[in-house]
């Protein structure tokens, strides 16, 4: 395994048992949430957004299709729209927390996969970003993919706690 | 280069690029805010308490002393870490720009010693803050740039309770 793939999937695999840790517990009616005045998507909105992120990255990375276009995974979820940015659009979609949570499993066992089996050669590709840059494979998985993950399961966090319940376990 | 660090300061860059845009225009006031009724600590008391983690990390696994103890950041920034403890209390008062510049002199570090670590320094066992051993490599790829981002996850959305917009997507 290449070195840089073990630290890389070392890294995820930290993010995602977090994501696990704040998300797990998760109902419905907190992760529909939103604040009055408050200008923080709901928790159902950016779990959609981060996990279609990973998938989108992943895929593109491995040359796999998405796991989202799985049967059945676009209408458990709810993400009905093309691009995971959060648009008007993406934030009136109607999400459905447990069909998220079964996608993100999905999602992260993809990762761990390919991070298993991705060559050197395969990390040093130079690949677009989605901020329009250039990056290596694994600059790129270390800088959006693993940091965009762990950066909304804290804002999850604060959502959770704005409504009185434990976010984050540290 | 060492290729790990090449990684492990990617995704330090990309942590520390998101920190400095979700505090950017953030005031002292806001910093200090915290909800009623909910279980949320302030920004300032997230911000002091992940700098110091990355501080403390990298001070481990560069066998150096911390930044906090380098000038008056203790003073300034209002951490006072207790004599004997690894950790500090988080109950103080903090200074808000003081932990700026604390910041930026951490992230300084940080760049810094990874844009020069050494391969067999890398490779080298050091105390995790779980408790167990773990090789320098592993030890900032599990809780380094992943524990800067969560925190400022947490102070994004803690400016969007607020009516202030958060993180920049």
């Amino acid at each position: 395994m290449d070195q840089r793939a073990a630290l890389l999937k070392a890294s995820f695999d930290t993010a995602q048992m977090v994501f696990n840790a704040v998300v797990g517990d998760l109902d419905e009616e907190t992760a529909q949430f939103t604040l009055p005045g408050g200008k923080v998507p709901s928790a159902a909105a950016m779990i959609a957004h981060v996990i279609y992120g990973q998938d989108m990255m992943v895929a593109e990375l491995s040359r796999q299709p998405l796991v989202l276009d799985r049967p059945g995974i676009r209408q458990e979820t709810g993400i009905t729209v093309v691009s995971a940015s959060m648009s008007p659009e993406w934030l009136a979609c109607s999400y459905n927390i447990e069909g998220l949570k079964q996608y993100s499993a999905a999602v992260f066992e993809r990762t761990g996969e390919y991070l298993q089996n991705v060559t050197s050669a395969e990390l040093d590709l130079v690949v677009p970003t989605p901020i329009g840059t250039q990056s290596s494979a694994a600059d790129l998985l270390a800088s959006i993919g693993v940091v965009h993950l762990a950066e909304h399961t804290g804002e999850v966090s604060t959502l959770k706690g704005a409504c009185g319940k434990v976010g984050l376990p540290f | 280069m060492e290729p790990r660090a090449e990684v492990l300061l990617a995704a330090f860059d990309s942590a520390h690029m998101m920190f400095d845009a979700v505090v950017a225009g953030m005031t002292a006031t806001q910093a200090s805010y915290v909800a009623p009724g909910s279980k949320l600590a302030s920004a300032a008391t997230i911000i002091a308490h992940a700098v110091f983690s990355e501080d403390a990390m990298v001070a481990e696994a560069a066998g150096s002393p911390r930044t906090l103890e380098s000038g008056d950041f203790g003073p300034r920034t209002g951490i006072v870490v207790p004599p004997g403890a690894m950790l500090p209390a988080w109950d103080g008062e903090f200074q808000f720009d003081a932990l700026l510049d604390y910041a930026a002199a951490v992230f300084q570090r940080t760049t810094d010693f990874l844009a020069s670590v050494s391969a067999s320094r890398l490779d080298e066992v050091v105390a995790s803050p779980m408790g167990h051993g773990a090789t320098v490599a592993r030890f900032l790829a599990g809780a380094g740039a992943i524990h800067l981002a969560q925190h400022t996850g947490e102070i994004s959305a803690l400016k969007g309770v607020q009516g202030i917009r958060g993180l920049p997507f």
